[in-house]
């Protein structure tokens, strides 16, 4: 991008790449709203829905994370990405694709959640189910063992 | 409110027990940079903040920041379960076993306890939000630091994942300064606090 000559803003402005803007304000770019995306596997193995964003550091090893086909799995994945364009759409409300993708998110959760509490027990506390009061099982999400599903 | 949902945001499953590692890892729960410190400030400077998409951004980044707090208490559980005589009396872990065994307290790996002192809350949206974004940051060199020390694949894949959060949340501060700023619709962006003079 090219850098706009300073010289040309008003005096209450400075040269930002494209165009002026206020001298004594931080500025990030705003992410444009067709951004390209990861599905909501890699999103969750990645640590953003957004390639752009992927600015990993050297000492760290490329992501080994073996979550697949769990039911555990599935709903991170889906909650990952509900959380990702929750954020996104924060500060892009008026992104209507990002919000449709948004619901469809959110419907595929509430399924993945079902298939979840059938397999292992409540995700929450009222989730309560024929075979008595199950929140209090172990693992909770903490031990060892929770990772394993 | 707060609902709990029973899981992490990220699978944390740590095979080797390693103590002095969990007392590195301990700083991102109750250090300066720490989770508990981000979760709290995000959550308390929203009360203050004067446009909807800024409350927004402060309540689901905040409470994001506890699921991660979650996650990093995992870790140093994960780590430190099963110790032999001979594993606590490990450098750098038998000054944290003496105070607390194997429980997880809010401390940075530097022995202060946390403190509200490591954050502010200024009732002003650009100062807040500033800070935010400088937050975000020293909490990325902090897991860039774990990266450099942790030599465990388990826990360096949590702690990626943990990094590229700050990064992203960076990212939705700054657009969420250039929206207060858009808001605000003047040149001299200090000239009143829009959270105070009405």
């Amino acid at each position: 991008m090219e850098n706009t000559n300073p010289n040309a803003c008003s005096a209450m402005e400075g040269g930002l790449p494209g165009k002026c803007a206020n001298l004594a304000f931080p500025y990030i770019a705003m992410q444009g709203m067709n951004a390209e995306r990861y599905d909501q596997a890699q999103a969750l193995a990645a640590g953003t829905l957004f390639p752009g964003l992927n600015l990993p550091f050297f000492k760290a090893v490329k992501s080994k994370m073996n979550c697949d086909n769990t039911a555990l799995c599935e709903l991170m994945a889906l909650s990952f990405a509900i959380t990702e364009l929750g954020l996104y759409l924060d500060t892009h409300q008026n992104d209507k694709e990002a919000l449709a993708l948004y619901t469809d998110y959110v419907s595929l959760a509430k399924e993945g959640k079902k298939r979840y509490e059938a397999a292992y027990g409540p995700l929450q506390q009222t989730s309560v189910t024929t075979a008595g009061y199950t929140w209090l099982n172990n693992p909770w999400p903490w031990e060892l063992e929770g990772g394993n599903r | 409110m707060f609902i709990y949902e029973k899981r992490l945001q990220y699978p944390v499953k740590i095979k080797n027990p390693n103590p002095k590692l969990a007392a590195a890892i301990i700083s991102q729960y109750g250090g300066p940079d720490g989770e508990l410190g981000a979760s709290l400030r995000y959550l308390s400077q929203r009360f203050s903040m004067p446009y909807p998409e800024l409350k927004g951004l402060l309540t689901d980044i905040g409470t994001e920041e506890l699921g991660h707090l979650e996650m990093i208490g995992a870790i140093v559980h994960q780590l430190t379960r099963n110790l032999t005589d001979e594993q606590i009396r490990t450098a750098g872990f038998d000054a944290y076993f003496v105070d607390h065994t194997t429980g997880v307290y809010p401390t940075a790996a530097s022995g202060a306890p946390w403190s509200a002192a490591t954050m502010q809350v200024t009732g002003d949206m650009i100062a807040d939000l500033t800070e935010d974004l400088a937050a975000e940051q020293k909490a990325r060199v902090t897991y860039d630091n774990i990266l450099r020390l942790s030599d465990d694949p388990d826990v360096s894949d949590a702690i990626r994942f943990l990094r590229e959060r700050e990064i992203v949340h960076f990212q939705r501060f700054g657009e969420g300064l250039r929206l207060a700023k858009d808001r605000l619709g003047q040149k001299n962006v200090y000239f009143v606090n829009p959270s105070f003079d009405k």
